[in-house]
């Protein structure tokens, strides 16, 4: 019988293929040499091999299969002809230029149309994220005179536990009314109202009126333990332009997700909020709609020495060459995203700016580079949507020795 | 007309191609020309059928030119619509039903002769083979290439396809053990 072993049976086929090193194949053939069994059994791999050889069928692709490729890619079948590609790629040029020109315009009107916010157009809107702070009053330099003012309460405080003081002590309107806090009804608050800053933050919109009538009206309102007449918290955005905290959010979001959230805090007299965030991004490229991107991004400003800055680390996988349908076109990698808010440029909380950079795992000095912004449209969209331009190089890929993609993108985000 | 192409590199082909110039159809077609017959074997022994293998050549050509839209610098040409063309048989074959329609059945019986019996036995033998057992097989067997090369190509381990090509020669040979002996009584006896 046989009694050859498995590793003699390979070593045979890789002598066969002209696989092993001159050494090697000298000492395999000294063991075949030595072995009728081993000599018997390259016989055989032997015939095989050589009947394959000596196939000589001949698959001619049919004539129309060329036609056909031609015909799809719109080149002419007689190639000596103008090519048609070249005005391809002058329309692809015209919809990248295009496609760019309506990302500038989309950006530069929701940048001015948002910064001047209506009150009424967002009290309209149940998107926006909000919460007041106290801190922010006092960061956005509204001026609290000793005039007759109205004080309004929105939020339902009737669960907080914390009593401290939540109104301006230069307002002298105000001091007074902190005598009233415990009797102020306000179960009337907005059904949109941040029912969290009930538990965490002592938060009290206000706003400035001239209306002396009605403000004493208001007072005698509180005087007879009345329910004052209120206004949406989200009005008073507008009042402040204030750099919007946003409030705490649980599980998944698909809207009003893009900001951080959290305690706002103090540093160098400037307000911020420490807290994270996980976003999960998903863009497609203009020059390559193939050519999809996800990225995983933990975002946490808990590090950041600039208070308005955020730092994020995070994974990316993106389909670079999914255009030749390769098997696993995937690269994983990991880097650093930082996301300035752009404080001064983009007062208010409708955008969230990003600046990632990557390198890829095991495919170095393969990088993607990429610059955005995420917004809801000022809550427009019950999506974030991400706008930007991305550059990804890779090195030596299989049989590509560089690849350059790069384009605008645009895509969603959700976080958690 | 493709005469001055024909001395080409297969790269300097495909830089024409991403050129965009006048010569980039032209250095298309010798492209096509110079690899679509070695493709469509591929497909065809994959596939064991005409039609996909013609779909599956079309597709993979129609690819290669697109592929050269991005700014990417191409070593190994034939190797890549290899792959091309080796996983779009890959995907088909998962789609694909298990009928074997009568001219297929009859492209291995009409070259029942006896000069090609061993070749028949061999390709209704590579039939058997689990798919990744006959893909490493036909890439080695038929296409002649290095076990670096069909390790690319698959995007699995120079281990694993030296296992499996082992593990195929091995099948086969056991498939035809019978008829090869018988043969090699024929020989002697003669």
């Amino acid at each position: 019988m046989n009694n050859l072993t498995n590793n003699d049976f390979e070593l045979i086929t890789q002598l066969l293929d002209g696989e092993l090193s001159s050494e090697q194949a000298a000492e395999v053939t000294k063991m075949i040499e030595s072995s009728p069994e081993m000599q018997a059994e390259m016989d055989r791999l032997s015939e095989i091999s050589n009947a394959i050889r000596e196939d000589d069928e001949e698959f001619v692709p049919p004539k129309k299969a060329k036609d056909n490729v031609f015909l799809a890619l719109g080149i002419p079948l007689a190639v000596s002809a103008p090519s048609l590609t070249s005005m391809s790629s002058e329309i692809a040029n015209l919809i990248s230029i295009g496609a760019a020109f309506t990302a500038s315009l989309l950006t530069f009107t929701m940048f001015y149309s948002l910064n001047d916010v209506d009150s009424s157009n967002v009290a309209s809107n149940s998107n926006v994220p909000i919460v007041s702070s106290y801190e922010k009053a006092k960061d956005n330099n509204i001026i609290i005179e000793d005039e007759p003012i109205a004080l309004e309460v929105v939020e339902d405080l009737s669960n907080s536990t914390n009593n401290s003081p939540i109104i301006s002590p230069s307002n002298s309107i105000a001091n007074r009314t902190t005598g009233y806090n415990n009797s102020v009804n306000t179960s009337s608050s907005s059904a949109n109202a941040n029912n969290d800053l009930s538990l965490n933050n002592n938060t009290v919109a206000i706003e400035r009126t001239n209306n002396v009538s009605d403000n004493s009206s208001i007072i005698e309102n509180i005087n007879e333990n009345k329910t004052p007449n209120t206004i949406d918290k989200r009005d008073l955005v507008s009042a402040w332009e204030a750099n919007i905290i946003t409030s705490r959010k649980t599980g998944i979001q698909t809207n009003n997700s893009i900001f951080l959230e959290g305690n706002a805090l103090t540093s160098n007299g400037l307000t911020y909020t420490r807290d994270y965030l996980t976003i999960i991004r998903t863009k497609a490229t203009s020059n390559n709609l193939n050519s999809g991107q996800f990225d995983i991004s933990f975002l946490t400003n808990y590090f950041a020495t600039d208070v308005r800055g955020i730092i994020s680390a995070g994974l990316s996988w993106y389909d670079q060459n999914s255009n030749p349908d390769l098997r696993s076109p995937v690269f994983v990698g990991g880097g650093i995203e930082y996301t300035p808010t752009f404080t001064s440029l983009l007062a208010n909380g409708y955008f969230d700016s990003f600046i990632n950079g990557q390198l890829f795992l095991g495919s170095n000095p393969s990088y993607k580079m990429e610059v955005g912004i995420s917004t809801t449209l000022g809550g427009v969209t019950n999506f974030p949507i991400v706008i930007g331009y991305t550059r990804n190089y890779v090195r030596d890929y299989q049989f590509i020795r560089q690849e350059l993609n790069d384009g605008l993108f645009i895509g969603t985000e959700i976080s958690f | 007309m493709g005469s001055k192409l024909d001395k080409y590199s297969d790269p300097e082909l495909f830089e024409l191609v991403q050129s965009q110039g006048k010569l980039a159809d032209s250095a298309f077609s010798e492209l096509y020309d110079r690899h679509s017959p070695r493709v469509f074997a591929y497909c065809r022994r994959f596939l064991g059928n005409k039609e996909e293998a013609q779909d599956v050549l079309q597709e993979a050509f129609i690819r290669l030119y697109k592929s050269s839209n991005s700014d990417r610098e191409m070593t190994n040409v034939p190797a890549f619509i290899l792959t091309i063309a080796r996983n779009l048989c890959v995907n088909s074959q998962k789609k694909k039903k298990p009928l074997v329609s009568y001219e297929d059945y009859m492209f291995v019986r009409d070259n029942n002769n006896d000069d090609n019996e061993l070749l028949d036995l061999i390709k209704m033998a590579m039939e058997t083979l689990p798919e990744e057992y006959k893909e490493v097989f036909i890439l080695r067997e038929y296409e002649g290439l290095s076990y670096q090369d069909i390790a690319d190509i698959t995007e699995t381990s120079l281990n694993n396809v030296k296992v499996r090509i082992y593990r195929a020669k091995q099948k086969i040979k056991d498939i035809l053990e019978p008829y090869l002996v018988d043969l090699n009584k024929h020989e002697k006896d003669e």
